[in-house]
C-alpha cells in the first residue's frame, strides 16, 4: 500500500482553535442519525460525551450511570448510553456520556481505541490515521533507520550522523 | 440487599446504590484480581459484570440482566472516566 492509499480521517479546527471532526451519532435506528462537529479532546478518557437534550432524538440505548473525575479532582455523575458513531463508512458502538447541562460534543481517548485510530496533529492540521497502518509504517521506518545509521561506536568523530531517536 | 424499585428516573439513587454495592460486595476482590478493568453493577439485583472495556462490561451486563439498570465503575479508580473540564453545577438531575 502506498502512502497516498493509507486510510485516514481529516479534521479541521473550529473558530476557538479546537480540533474537530464531523461524526454521525445514532442509537437503535440509523434513520435517526444526526451529524455533529465533535471536538477531539485527549484530556477526556472516554468514547463520546454530549448534551442529553441532543441525545433524545437519536434513540440511544440508555444503560445507567457512571462517575467521572473532573480536571479539579472532583467527581461528577453522568448518564451512560450505548450508541453508534459513524464516520465515512466506519461505524462503531461505544459508551456515550450524557451531560445534563450545556456542553460540546467531545470524542476522547476511547474513541481512538474503538476506531483504531492514531491522532497526528500540528497547529495547522490533524488527521486520524489507521493505527495498524501507522504501526507498520513506524516499524518499517525503524528498520530503515537501523540500516541507514551507523552503529553508535563508529559515530563519535566529526561529521558523524546525528543522534538517533527511537520512535 | 436488592432494590427492585430503582430506575433511571432517579439517577442519584442509581449512583448511590451502584457505589454502595460495589464497595460492600466487590471492591476488595476486584481490586486484587481485576485492577484497571471495567465493571457494571446491576443495581436491582446487585450483580456485577466485568469487561476489559466499558463496552464489554455493558455487553456482559446486558446478556446477564437484559432489562438491567447499571452503574459503570473502573476497578481501582475513583471514576470510570477522566474529563478535562472543571466542575459545574450543571448536573442538576443528580443533585
Amino acid at each position: 500500500m502506498s502512502a497516498t492509499q493509507v486510510p485516514h480521517l481529516t479534521g479541521s479546527f473550529n473558530s476557538a482553535g479546537s480540533p474537530t471532526l464531523k461524526i454521525s451519532i445514532y442509537g437503535v435506528l440509523e434513520q435517526a442519525k444526526k451529524e455533529f462537529e465533535a471536538i477531539v479532546d485527549t484530556g477526556f478518557s472516554g468514547f463520546l460525551s454530549m448534551p442529553i437534550v441532543e441525545a433524545f432524538p437519536l434513540a440511544l440505548v440508555l444503560t445507567g450511570t457512571t462517575t467521572t473525575i473532573l480536571a479539579d479532582g472532583s467527581q461528577s455523575f453522568k448518564f451512560t448510553a450505548l450508541g453508534h458513531v459513524k464516520i465515512a463508512d466506519q461505524d462503531e458502538v461505544g459508551v456515550i456520556l450524557l451531560n445534563t447541562g450545556q456542553s460540546d460534543v467531545l470524542v476522547g481517548m476511547e474513541f481512538l481505541r474503538v476506531f483504531k485510530r492514531t491522532l497526528i496533529m500540528s497547529h495547522r492540521a490533524f488527521v486520524l490515521m489507521d493505527t495498524e497502518t501507522m504501526e507498520k509504517a513506524w516499524h518499517s521506518l525503524s528498520e530503515f533507520m537501523k540500516d541507514e545509521v551507523p552503529p553508535e561506536s563508529d559515530s563519535t568523530g566529526p561529521g558523524s550522523a546525528p543522534p538517533r531517536t527511537d520512535i | 440487599m436488592t432494590d427492585m424499585s430503582l430506575s433511571l428516573s432517579n439517577p442519584k439513587a442509581v449512583v448511590e446504590a451502584g457505589e454502595r454495592i460495589y464497595k460492600e460486595k466487590y471492591q476488595r476482590e476486584f481490586e486484587a484480581a481485576h485492577l484497571g478493568k471495567f465493571a457494571v453493577i446491576e443495581v436491582k439485583t446487585a450483580k456485577a459484570y466485568l469487561g476489559d472495556t466499558p463496552e464489554d462490561a455493558f455487553e456482559n451486563g446486558r446478556k446477564g440482566t437484559p432489562e438491567g439498570v447499571f452503574h459503570l465503575i473502573k476497578v481501582g479508580s475513583p471514576g470510570a472516566y477522566r474529563v478535562s473540564y472543571a466542575g459545574s453545577a450543571s448536573d442538576w438531575l443528580f443533585q
